[in-house]
């Protein structure tokens, strides 16, 4: 082999090195590089540079995980969406709907309910009068609300969360307590609670205490100028 | 089709009888490809943003692409390559409009790190601070063939490249790393790296 082919090859295996590090070549090229290594020290030296820092990289980071809180809300935006093409398109006999605009609309709203049926208990046995009565109403209206709809606001209601169907009556209480919240109103037909805060820390520091639980399915706090607003 | 109680990853083909049925409108399908992704998505995009928020959105808006596009998939690649790739080009035009996210200028306009290798700092965070040095290509094309274990292949599907950019990409970054890790930490850089190539 001669200069130009020994320093063609040489190119080629360096480049190859990151996948020879994270197992991904194919057998062909792995062993190749392998054998190019056997006699090539740079690339011996670069190699282990390489897995050191491919070390550090694939090491898990620590990263907080909320996935049922962003699947929520992309439900929702499913849901909005699937609503607004519904709403926007008239009906046309030659053009059968979407099967996901089908699907996916009932059974939200089978899931709403028994995230509902879920809360609503726990707030009976909370004893929350007031708060059934504001849900029943809601309900008899007919009308669609998501977690971000504008509705009127209650005093002191700061953040709105939903807590998962299993959550028990102590958890719930607990949750809260070391959140420093209250409920103010709900739950609300898709299970959301209006809360407000107990203590002298700020709503951030709240959120981030009920997000830290596995039971808080979504908790969001609302805008400053809206959290302000009176009650109808 | 019941949803995964966690974060669960797919065999190829689970993955691609949930997006058959994705495309089909079962929702259900939809959450378990959510919740089996979620977890490898948000932690690759969470050493490119470090605001949980911007993750969360830049998910969320590739699994509304999903959602909207699983009947157009054709197989061409695996089910895994076409979401992260989806995800790699919400989170390229995501980062690029946002401050402080993501350096993604030429290296050389960027001015001197001040750090002390001689103090607490680890590897990890020397390494992290170079990274932070890379073009946004280079860096992301580092991390997913570091971090997510991608090949060159799949790196070239999921960035739209041709494999010859791919490899490139990453001879430059490493070129980079071996740049900016003596300005880091000579010890640092000492450790890791010896001569370069002489080609």
């Amino acid at each position: 082999m001669n200069a130009t082919n020994s320093n063609t090859e040489h190119q080629e295996m360096w480049e190859l090195l990151p996948w020879l590090v994270n197992g991904r070549l194919s057998d062909s090229d792995c062993r190749r590089v392998e054998a190019h290594l056997r006699v090539c020290s740079a690339c011996r030296d670069e190699c282990a540079a390489q897995r050191r820092i491919y070390d550090v990289l694939s090491t898990d980071k620590a990263v907080e995980q909320m996935p049922m809180a962003g699947l929520n809300r992309l439900r929702q935006r499913i849901e909005q969406a699937e609503r607004a093409v519904g709403l926007d398109a008239p009906s046309d006999p030659a053009c059968p709907p979407d099967p996901r605009r089908a699907m996916f609309a009932p059974r939200f709203r089978v899931r709403a309910a028994a995230v509902a049926a879920s809360v609503i208990a726990i707030s009976v046995a909370l004893g929350m009068p007031a708060a059934w009565r504001w849900n029943q109403a809601r309900r008899a209206s007919g009308a669609y609300h998501t977690v971000t709809t504008e509705t009127a606001r209650h005093p002191g209601e700061v953040i709105r969360a939903v807590f998962a169907p299993t959550a028990t009556l102590s958890e719930l209480q607990a949750i809260l307590d070391d959140a420093h919240l209250e409920i103010v109103s709900g739950p609300t037909e898709a299970g959301v609670y209006s809360l407000s805060m107990t203590g002298p820390q700020s709503i951030d520091w709240s959120l981030r205490r009920l997000r830290g639980h596995d039971s808080v399915r979504f908790a969001e706090g609302l805008a400053p100028a809206q959290a302000s607003a009176p009650p109808p | 089709m019941n949803i995964p109680a966690n974060a669960r990853q797919y065999s190829k083909q689970q993955d691609e009888e949930l997006l058959s049925a994705v495309a089909r409108g079962d929702n259900r399908a939809l959450d378990a490809l959510y919740l089996g992704y979620h977890r490898r998505l948000a932690r690759f995009l969470a050493r490119i943003s470090p605001r949980y928020e911007t993750v969360e959105e830049i998910i969320n808006d590739t699994f509304m692409v999903v959602w909207q596009h699983a009947k157009d998939f054709r197989g061409a690649s695996r089910v895994s390559t076409w979401i992260i790739g989806i995800a790699y080009r919400i989170a390229l035009k995501s980062l690029r409009g946002k401050d402080g996210l993501m350096r993604a200028q030429s290296t050389d306009t960027l001015p001197e790190e001040s750090f002390d290798p001689t103090g607490s700092a680890e590897l990890r965070d020397w390494i992290g601070h170079a990274l932070n040095q890379l073009p946004l290509e280079q860096r992301l094309t580092m991390e997913l063939a570091y971090h997510m274990g991608h090949s060159i292949d799949e790196i070239a599907h999921i960035t739209g490249c041709p494999p010859g950019t791919v490899k490139a990409r990453m001879f430059h970054a490493r070129e980079k790393l071996r740049q900016h890790l003596p300005a880091l930490g000579g010890i640092a850089a000492t450790d890791i790296f010896n001569d370069p190539p002489s080609v």
